[in-house]
């Protein structure tokens, strides 16, 4: 067919039809039709298009989040060489994904497909950018479902709702994406589920900018005891109990006391309790759990864990910094201050930074935007970086939140005096022009009087605030259960919904309650049944890994383990040129020269810590801790415990017993006790049995049961 | 003043630029005649160029080409071109021909040479593989052209064959002008750059790289004693003077939209950039100031030439849009 004839026949149809988004053989809307068939084929994704630079020359936002830019990207760049106004079934734009032509990205549309038709409808209409209705929002169906059996069926939908009141169903064009595909399929064309395996398992709907989360459960068990008669000791009991019994899962026993005495003492102090406290303390109770909480051993621990989350580290041969950071940071502990008020603190902090612990905040990370990445996850556990090249996929945050707060963070003089420099700006990439000041998904800071610092400060700490309280009881629950409520613990989005949303938000109500005190909701993780739980795992409930049913086994820091190696073997480790006998936990430059903290895969806090998975990961570790001078030289270390109770005369018997208890904080059971000593007894000399002794020692520092909480 | 829609014609000859109606609306300092149907949906107009005495000009779309009379903008005559896509159109040196320049997006580039006035078809130059953006004449048997394959092509317009292939830019080239003694060729592209190239050897003597988006166009400052000075015009929003002989950029004025063409007046006064908000900026070359902005089309607007003898602009955009611009100084008195 002639050009002009193709053409002609377009207008015709285009003015025969009536101007609303697309129904039957309406107007083809380029943002409500076009942008969610780009998203549903994966072409404004990460990997192809929607790369923040693009790809083959081609840029679209990330899942359509600027309808704008992709219009000018589709319709308008380059002269408009990606539609073909005169025979619109030679346009790039579709040629491209039906690959008619070589296409980087494969075969993504087939010739007949019905999305095929919109495109080729949209081009032969004009190419128009014009948006008839405006999405408000959509809904998708169901948002939570409890299925009775794997085989249940079920299908997603999304109805679609306008500004003019007007709906559409959605669902052909919104993408339904399992956040574990090996564990829920989801067919593409029909959105109809399928269980592959039990669980709670979130689905995310995505259409246009809206994404939504769908959680799916299909229990895990078949328990149904009287849930009624669980003991509860506080509302975290209750939360936990609830989503367990709707799961149908088995619940481990209490731990034995001995078991549960060593979890609170590595949890709150990060020490093992001595054998004194063995005997002194059984069983553990709230008064146990109040004198932790009072000792200076836990300030010492969780200045370290608040070191850790604030990146606390001497850079450029310049400790001062660091030190008198790590001591404020104490001092604030030692008092009980609140997190809001540590937190106000360091967002408004001013000085030098060698006198001013709280100045150092600053000083942490280099620039603006690193500053606002730093502080986004810290405080509101959200990785607003996302929105530096493009508004964030998955959660609210924009780029100008991102750069309205990055603006906030440039009027401030980082450098060895920390101090406002209001003309400070960074430039905002999109408009290629200073950013505005912004507090985070609020309103611009206009004042150009003020420090906008203030403002921000008091949004962060506002008891209204969702963010700042969940993050920080997320994190010390993570600490306590081995598992954040959200994980990753600085990824809070609306599409990682917390496993317990009710228990979330019960915690955080009673830090803002109680002042944000730590030490508060600490005592109330360890004060519940849920956190007493045996860590061995039944054969119903072993598949569970985030549902509390069992305790889990818990990686042991770098710091806390470098300490117990040093406990049991009464052998201190050397830190640098800090005085012998300094336990790993206080050490206040996180660089300080130590093989033995390298070998147990300390964070050096130049990046966040919180993906460190602790002392027993990596093989390369394993093999010097099995193998190295980190136990060999000092378990032959003359003034060893073992090595001093051989030389007062104490028997094989006695120092094995005792090393249960100071290793694992209990006796050994018979059947340990017998195998050691059957053994010992068939060695005929006294340098034999030592070698075994030694063996033994080893065998204990090496063993799960002494290198993980549980 | 609302644009007057007549019924369309099934007119070959009419629909090529959608010509509906012409429509004069007061603008600032001067007349804006309009050749559109506010409604249409038809190509852009990525290409224009005057003839010698200015008395037509020749607009190219993917409908085609299309001339018409200046100043009332009457069409002439259109014109079926082998070349789809077109995105570039020029007349050699003695206005004896006329080379159109585009091709089928990510498959081929293509090139048809005319005869003018006759637009009797003389060769096709098949080479590059993705459209062709821009050309520049040597003389009137060596062309040269760029692509968005990255790639430069010297060709023999009389023998259809290549010269030479100046290889260098990271990214399409968007954008070509040749310095006075036509012995170096400057190029512009996506790859943010301006590379200067020698062109009977090929070597590419510098390349500057100060602009931060892609450079959409590059103009050569006419009738200047001086050192020659070339304008460029970025997606950075900037119009940068740059001294090529040297490596020198002389100064840039930064503007509040993307400039997408840029053209000198004849007399090298004012450079005239005109901009995807639909405005046209005329810029004091000397001061660097935007000394008028006129609101002219709706939408983009891609190509600009200035007339060579009235001081006239004719500018194309989005929508077939075709429009001549007078500024207030070169208005015939009252």
């Amino acid at each position: 067919m002639k050009t002009f004839l193709k053409l002609v026949l377009a207008l015709v149809v285009l003015e025969l039809q009536p101007a609303f988004c697309q129904t039957a053989n309406s107007v083809v809307c380029f943002e409500n039709d076009l942008i969610p068939i780009f998203t549903k084929h994966g072409c404004n994704s990460g990997a192809c298009h929607g790369a923040a630079v693009g790809r083959g020359g081609f840029k679209l936002s990330l899942y359509g989040s600027d309808p704008a830019a992709d219009y000018k990207a589709v319709a308008l760049e380059l002269e408009g060489r990606r539609v073909n106004l005169a025979d619109p079934a030679l346009s790039l734009l579709l040629l491209k994904p039906t690959e008619a032509i070589s296409h980087g990205g494969g075969y993504v549309l087939e010739d007949g497909h019905a999305d095929r038709q919109t495109l080729l409808k949209w081009i032969a209409q004009g190419a128009v950018k014009a948006t008839h209705k405006r999405l408000e929002r959509v809904e998708v169906s169901p948002t939570e479902y409890v299925a009775a059996r794997m085989e249940e069926p079920l299908s997603l939908t999304a109805v679609a709702h306008y500004a003019d009141g007007s709906q559409r169903d959605v669902t052909a064009t919104t993408v339904f994406i399992a956040e574990d595909n090996s564990a829920v399929e989801i067919d593409p064309e029909t959105a109809r589920v399928k269980f592959l395996r039990p669980g709670r398992h979130i689905v995310i709907a995505r259409y246009l900018s809206e994404v939504l989360p769908i959680e799916l459960i299909v229990p895990l068990g078949e328990a149904s005891g009287d849930w009624g008669k669980e003991t509860r000791t506080n509302f975290i009991d209750d939360e936990l109990l609830e989503a367990q019994r709707t799961l149908g899962l088995s619940l481990s026993p209490r731990a034995d006391d001995a078991t549960l005495l060593r979890r609170m003492h590595l949890d709150l102090t990060g020490r093992l309790p001595t054998v004194e406290q063995l005997r002194q303390t059984m069983p553990p109770d709230q008064k146990l759990i109040e004198e932790l909480l009072n000792s200076p051993a836990f300030v010492e621990y969780w200045t370290l864990q608040l070191a850790k989350l604030l990146r606390i580290r001497a850079s450029s041969n310049d400790t001062d910094g660091a030190n008198v950071y790590h001591r404020w940071l104490s001092e604030q502990l030692a008092a009980d201050v609140g997190y809001d008020q540590i937190a106000r603190n360091l967002i408004l902090a001013d000085g030098d930074s060698r006198l001013e612990g709280p100045a150092n905040f600053y000083r942490t990370v280099s620039g603006p935007r690193e500053q606002v990445e730093f502080m986004s996850e810290v405080f509101m556990g959200s990785r607003l970086r996302c929105a530096n090249c493009h508004n964030h996929p998955l959660d609210r945050w924009t780029q100008d939140d991102y750069h309205g707060l990055a603006a906030i963070f440039a009027k401030v003089d980082a450098g060895v005096v920390v101090k406002p420099k209001p003309n400070g700006e960074v430039i905002h990439p999109r408009t290629l022009e200073a950013a505005i000041p912004r507090i985070p998904g609020g309103k611009m800071i206009e004042s150009v009087d003020s420090d906008p610092r203030l403002p921000l400060a008091n949004w962060l700490v506002d008891s209204d605030n969702p963010t700042f309280a969940k993050a920080m009881v997320n994190r010390l629950w993570k600490s306590m259960m081995g598992r954040g409520l959200v994980e990753p613990v600085d990824d809070f989005r609306a599409t990682n919904p917390a496993t317990h949303p009710e228990l979330l938000e019960k915690l955080a109500t009673d830090f803002v309650d109680h002042g944000y005190s730590i030490r508060r909701t600490l005592k109330l993780i360890a004060s519940s049944e849920a956190y007493a739980r045996s860590s061995i795992a039944l054969e119903t409930n072993r598949a569970d890994d985030r549902f509390y049913s069992h305790a889990p086994w818990k990686p042991l820091e770098a710091e806390v383990l470098a300490d117990m190696i040093s406990d049991v073997l009464a052998v201190s480790e050397q830190y640098g040129n800090v005085e012998l006998g300094a336990r790993a936990v206080v050490l206040e430059d996180a660089k300080i020269p130590s093989m033995s903290l390298d070998i147990l895969g300390r964070c050096d806090r130049e990046e966040s810590c919180e993906g460190t998975l602790g002392s027993t990961a990596g093989l390369t570790q394993k093999l010097h801790l099995f193998n190295g001078p980190l136990l060999n030289a000092r378990l032959s270390h003359p003034q060893s415990r073992l090595n001093a109770m051989i030389a007062n005369g104490v028997k094989p018997r006695e120092i094995v017993v005792e090393f249960y208890r100071v290793a694992l904080c209990r006796e050994p059971n018979s059947e340990e006790l017998d195998f050691w000593q059957t053994r010992l007894q068939h060695l005929p000399t006294e340098r034999e049995q030592h070698s075994l002794l030694e063996d033994f020692v080893w065998g204990l520092l090496c063993c799960r049961e002494f290198s993980t909480n549980h | 003043m609302g644009a007057i829609v007549l019924p369309r014609i099934l007119d070959k000859s009419l629909i090529a630029i959608a010509v509906m109606a012409v429509r004069i609306t007061p603008v600032l300092g001067g007349l804006l005649l309009s050749t559109t149907d506010a409604h249409s949906v038809e190509p852009p107009i990525t290409g224009i160029a005057f003839t010698r005495s200015g008395s037509e000009a020749v607009a190219c779309s993917q409908l085609g080409l299309t001339v018409v009379s200046w100043p009332n903008l009457t069409v002439r005559h259109t014109v079926e071109t082998s070349v789809t896509n077109p995105h570039s159109l020029m007349f050699s040196p003695s206005f004896g021909k006329l080379a159109v320049a585009g091709g089928r997006p990510s498959q081929q580039g293509m090139i048809q040479v005319f005869s003018w006035p006759e637009l009797r078809s003389l060769q096709v130059l098949a080479g590059h593989e993705d459209s062709v953006m821009a050309l520049a004449w040597r003389d009137e048997e060596t062309l040269i052209s760029g692509s968005l394959d990255h790639g430069i092509i010297v060709w023999d317009v009389v023998s259809g064959g290549q010269k030479r292939q100046l290889n260098g830019h990271a990214r399409g080239v968007t954008s070509l002008t040749l310095l006075p003694d036509k012995s170096i060729v400057v190029s512009a592209g996506i790859d943010q750059s301006l590379r200067i190239w020698k062109l009977d050897s090929g070597v590419l003597q510098r390349s500057l790289s100060i602009h931060t988006q892609p450079v959409n166009a590059l103009a050569l400052r006419p009738s200047v004693a001086e050192l020659p000075m070339i304008a460029s015009a970025s997606a950075d929003k900037t119009v940068r003077l740059w001294q090529p002989t040297l490596g020198r950029m002389v100064r840039f004025v930064r503007l509040s939209a993307v400039p997408l063409d840029i053209d000198w007046l004849p007399d090298g006064s004012q450079i005239i950039a005109v901009c995807d908000d639909g405005v046209v900026r005329w810029i004091d070359p000397d001061t660097i100031e935007v000394t008028q902005e006129t609101a002219a089309l709706e939408g983009w607007i891609y190509s600009l030439r200035s007339h060579p003898t009235d001081g006239g602009l004719l500018i194309g955009g989005g929508n077939g849009q075709l429009r001549r611009l007078v500024p207030e100084s070169a208005k015939p008195a009252q």
